[in-house]
């Protein structure tokens, strides 16, 4: 009956003033749309539990050198002994990925092909929805070509047929019989479209012919990932130990499927938790304000009920069906908002990858977003409820009536209304910072300086199959073939043959620079560097810079001859000498063994061969050398267009296809496009951070104005008193400003610290330097003051505009 | 002849609202010599207030003259407005208007900090020679909401008279009071004017009318009446025997 009537006095209270209303209420949805849009983002991105029975215990294992983390793979051999003693773990298996293309009736196609241990299947406890997975003896040298097909390709090179288990399929020119189908949506362990028995064990492979794995198993329940990193290291180093020349540095760690996407990124992944966190806190407080100052207003009513007897239970329940109203109404409009939001963001991030995302970034309003939802809204009510609520049940209800003056500030509200402007712009600027590091960020690796010209490059790719260019010879002459053929094609020009285009890293071999000691004998004590094979010409027509020396000439293509050109950045982290010039470097391979020595022929600019953003704080150096010496297998096409796109692109297949009809060529596109696509992810935060920014901008400005203007229309008759009692004008916008100076430096200081703190932690990940940090907390602070500052100065001008007499009045 | 303090010429005020014009005040003529003491007196609404509002430069005429100490009031910047009304006006109100977040002491000195020609112990002193003269030094470290009203009252006079003004501007000054408070208040004003001070007082009350030498009655905005009190008689005698 009662919480009936104060239901209708809330919403009585809330239609008496539509605008001020759909103020609150759209704030309230900003704030609840974007933190839990975050949340949910974040969720489904890094920490949701694979959608299978024990997802949640699925980890992977990977090795580190040196204790740096970055995802290699296991010696066979040193994999199976972690899965002897890892106790933490069950249900080991390993895998390793492969490009294959398949022949159909089409013409070649490329897919992702994992290659596994016969339990991968049952690790994920699903079952294929035709025939059966492999058995342990197609997991052997010699065991029978088997492969298990996902969905998609079942439907694509099978039309879905239901006898596909009596055909067969060429992957890599191999005939392999299919013996089951996944069912759809399967891509275990990331984006695999086939499976295929690993095919070797440590009985049939040796050590030194170091066949690579990936790990998986199940952690234990009770086991937390730090332990299992804890037994991983003490397993590894028994076998550093073994095998110093190898072993020595390396380690390993496990991580959840979603946490090796994350690559590194983990403190980004927190700070902006933290950032989702704070908006959310600022548009409650927003609210939380507004509805304090109508509290306010109402605060000469809310005496005469007290003094009438009214219990404060009333009184407060009041309050909190109004917050209620509003942020139940906001939630649901953010809610909806967001829900659209994240159907959005999986159209968007279904373009990050040239294949498709890990399959579960299923972005969508799950459980996780509904429970983050309630917990969220429950909170903002407390928080928007609690503000006038404090204000109006802890006021002194005697002095607002012995007053009488309706906006008589007492000390407490004066106090918090100088809370609530030192509490936005500390949480503006928090936010702020993190926004600006984020869209730096992405900025910068948008408009990367790759060290090379990228403009108007037609690329392509290509994967030779092991089975039909088994040799390097046949891997040498089909390059020179493609250059003949490329040649003859007049859309195309500069044509470069490179196994890494700029922008991607290459193998990183262990490297000895001649006459240099080494610490230890052992591969860890050896710089690393990008492995490039490029065919002669490429670099210079990619436009990279030469610093001394020269270019690679046909002569150098040939096996027996032994020339890098190496970049600066090489000379400068990793020799000694100023005249790099004629000194020679050895590769060492990953069982120890030492190649011959290589002569330093040229120096160029640093070439960005990786993510631009991880190419700032060290650069990765590269060694380019022709590649007759190092024959690849994959490798990258590219050509200067001047003409239309179509036509380059059709000479570019043809190109191929006139040499090797099975053989396709994949990722067809401009360099440019390519590289803006693999900082897609980064742009994406950053566009997100940068409707973070600005919505959390606009929240504290009207906030502060809120905030301010609402002090000082409160103190109106307070400035009259002044006024008639012979301050001037400046005096009493002095008086507001300093005061206003202060809230801000209150807030900014400690904000600027925590912003600095946390764009310091993001910085480095995502390749921003900490002075544009820096740069970017000064300009926003600027920002920010200008706001408090005008928020101040409008207000008290407004309140001047009168003469004394009417402030006077308005008691 | 004694000196004339301020002089007003046909003065009126006139408020817009709306679509509604008020005259407030219409062709109000008066002058005011030093050391008068005057009560003007008039029913609600009939621009007492507005009167003393002008008076005090809290607000500007429509139209008319006023000339305070010689200077016509309408030829001053704000600032020098401002400056007056800090140094040669004393203000009393019938609300107290003291700042809630000041103590008594702070309330008292505020309007000596807006001048630049005292330093920060002869404003003390001032303002501890305005308590002591108002009885409210034992109370120096309270804030408003934790005084009486009459002594609340007592505080805004101290602080209307630090500075040691030549005219003391009072709008009701004993309205929220009880009689033995309105007493004292009355008692202090006499007290002030007998040191010297100008004093234009509005008050409902006749007795309280009665103490001053000069009553003003207006109605409608006009000056409908203006002429000396009995006590006006008994001070001038007074002076006599001196
Ligand atoms: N700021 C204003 N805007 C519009 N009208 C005003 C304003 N101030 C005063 N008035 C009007 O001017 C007239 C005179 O008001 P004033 O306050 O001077 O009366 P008063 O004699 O002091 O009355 P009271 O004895 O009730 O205090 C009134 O009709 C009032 O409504
Ligand atoms: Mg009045």
């Amino acid at each position: 009956m009662s919480i009936r009537n104060d239901i209708k006095y809330a919403m009585r209270l809330l239609a008496k003033k539509p605008s001020f209303s759909a103020l609150t209420v759209f704030v309230m949805a900003t704030g609840i749309g974007l933190s839990v849009y975050l949340f949910s983002f974040m969720n489904t991105m890094l920490f949701k539990p694979l959608p299978f029975e024990d997802g949640e215990h699925i980890i992977e294992m990977t090795t580190s050198i040196n204790g740096k983390r970055h995802f290699g793979d296991f010696n066979l051999h040193d994999f199976a002994q972690v899965q002897a003693n890892l106790t933490s773990a069950s249900e080991f298996s390993a895998y390793r990925n492969e490009i294959v293309s398949i022949s159909g009736r089409d013409g070649a196609r490329r897919y992702s092909a994992t290659d596994a241990r016969a339990n991968i299947f049952a690790l994920t406890r699903t079952t294929p929805i035709l025939g059966r997975t492999f058995n342990s003896d197609e997991d052997k040298v010699g065991g029978e070509h088997v492969a298990v097909i996902g969905y998609d390709l079942w439907q694509n090179q099978f039309a879905g047929q239901a006898d596909v288990l009596s055909q067969n399929i060429t992957i890599n020119g191999v005939n392999h019989r299919v013996i089951g189908v996944m069912p759809e949506g399967y891509y275990f362990p990331r984006r695999a479209q086939l499976w295929r028995p690993l095919r070797d064990n440590t009985e049939q492979v040796t050590r030194e012919q170091n066949s690579l794995v990936t790990g998986l198993a199940l952690r234990k329940p009770d086991v937390s990932i730090e332990q299992i990193d804890h037994q991983l290291n003490l397993i590894m180093q028994r076998l550093a130990e073994r095998y110093p020349k190898t072993n020595s540095g390396l380690s390993a760690y496990a991580l959840t499927m979603h946490m090796s996407t994350a690559d590194g990124g983990m403190p980004v992944v927190y700070v902006l938790h933290i950032a989702a966190v704070l908006i959310l806190v600022l548009a409650s407080v927003n609210v939380g304000n507004l509805l304090l100052s109508r509290a306010v207003e109402r605060s000469q009513e809310t005496a005469i009920r007290v003094a009438l007897g009214a219990p404060t239970g009333r009184l407060l329940s009041q309050l909190l069906w109004e917050s209620i109203f509003i942020c139940g109404l906001g939630g649901l409009i953010g809610l909806l908002v967001m829900g659209w939001g994240l159907e959005v963001t999986q159209t968007v991030t279904n373009q990050f990858f040239t294949d498709r995302p890990p399959f579960w970034w299923d972005f969508g309003v799950d459980a996780y977003t509904l429970k983050i939802f309630f917990a969220f809204l429950v909170g903002t009510i407390f928080v928007t409820g609690f503000l006038p609520a404090w204000r109006n049940i802890n006021g002194d209800f005697n002095a607002v009536l012995r007053d009488g003056t309706r906006g008589a500030l007492g000390k407490n509200a004066g106090k918090l209304n100088k809370a609530l402007v030192i509490g936005e712009v500390f949480l503006s600027i928090t936010i702020l910072i993190v926004a600006a590091v984020m869209i730096t960020a992405s900025f910068k690796a948008t408009y990367a300086d790759y060290g090379v010209n990228t403009r108007n490059k037609l690329i392509g790719q290509i994967a030779l199959p092991q089975e039909s260019y088994a040799t390097d010879e046949q891997k040498v002459q089909f390059v020179q073939a493609l250059k003949t053929q490329l040649s003859t094609q007049n859309a195309l020009h500069d044509t470069v043959v490179m196994s890494r285009l700029p922008g991607f890293s290459d193998q990183r071999p262990a490297i000895a620079v001649a006459t240099q000691e080494y610490s230890q004998q052992n591969l860890s004590s050896y710089p690393r560097a990008n492995q490039i094979a490029v065919l002669p010409g490429s670099l210079s027509n990619l436009e990279a810079q030469l610093i001394e020396g020269r270019f690679f000439s046909e002569a150098d293509n040939k096996a027996q001859n032994h020339t890098v050109i190496v970049t600066d950045s090489f000379v400068d982290q990793f020799m000694t000498t100023a005249q790099p010039l004629g000194h020679k470097i050895q590769f060492i391979s990953e069982n120890g063994t030492k190649g011959p020595w290589f002569t330093i022929v040229g120096v160029i600019k640093h070439i960005v061969q990786n993510m631009p953003n991880r190419d700032k704080e060290i650069k990765m150096p590269s060694v380019y050398l022709p590649f007759a010496q190092a024959p690849r297998s994959s490798m990258f096409i590219a050509a200067h267009i001047n003409s239309d796109m179509a036509i380059a692109k059709a000479a570019l297949t043809k190109a191929v296809d006139d040499i090797a009809p099975d053989l396709p060529i994949f990722d067809i596109g401009s360099l440019d496009a390519r590289l803006s696509q693999r900082v897609a992810p980064l742009r994406f935060v950053g566009g997100v951070l940068m409707l973070f920014g600005l919505a959390s901008f606009l929240l504290a400005a009207s906030g502060i104005y809120g905030v301010m203007a609402n002090t000082i229309s409160q103190r109106t008759q307070e400035i009259g008193v002044k006024r008639a009692l012979g301050a001037s004008e400046q005096r009493i916008i002095a008086e507001f400003v300093i005061s206003g100076t202060k809230q801000l430096l209150f807030g900014a200081v400690p904000g600027l610290a925590i912003g600095l703190t946390l764009g310091y932690a993001m910085s480095a990940p995502i390749g921003v330097e900490f002075m544009d940090v820096a740069i970017a907390a000064v300009i926003l602070t600027l920002l920010l003051s200008a706001v408090v500052l005008l928020a101040t100065y409008l207000p008290t001008k407004r309140a001047l505009v009168n003469e004394p007499a009417y402030a006077l009045h308005s008691q | 002849m004694t000196q004339c303090v301020l002089q007003l010429k046909n003065l009126s005020k006139v408020f817009y609202s709306d679509d509604l014009e008020t005259h407030a005040l219409q062709d109000v003529s008066l002058q005011v010599f030093k050391q008068e003491y005057i009560a003007i007196s008039g029913p609600s609404g009939s621009g007492k207030s507005t009167l003393l509002s002008l008076l005090g430069l809290l607000d500007t005429p429509t139209s008319g003259s006023y000339q305070l100490a010689g200077h016509e009031v309408s030829k001053l910047s704000k600032a020098q407005r401002a400056q007056i009304r800090n140094q040669q006006i004393g203000f009393i109100f019938q609300s107290f208007n003291l700042i809630s977040d000041l103590d008594v002491m702070e309330n008292v000195e505020l309007p000596l900090t807006y001048r630049k020609d005292l330093t920060k112990s002869q404003i003390k002193q001032m303002a501890a020679e305005a308590l002591a003269k108002v009885n409210m030094s034992h109370r120096v470290n309270h804030y408003p909401s934790q005084l009486s009203g009459g002594q609340q009252q007592r505080v805004a006079i101290a602080r209307a008279i630090a500075g040691s003004p030549s005219l003391i501007l009072a709008d009701e000054p004993t309205g929220n009071l009880d009689s033995k408070n309105a007493h004292d208040v009355l008692a202090l004003l006499d007290q002030l004017h007998g040191e010297g001070a100008t004093i234009c007082m509005v008050t409902h009350d006749p007795r309280s009318a009665q103490r001053a030498q000069r009553n003003i009655e207006v109605l409608d905005g006009r000056i409908i009446s203006d002429h000396k009190t009995h006590s006006a008689k008994a001070d001038a005698a007074d002076a006599m025997s001196v």
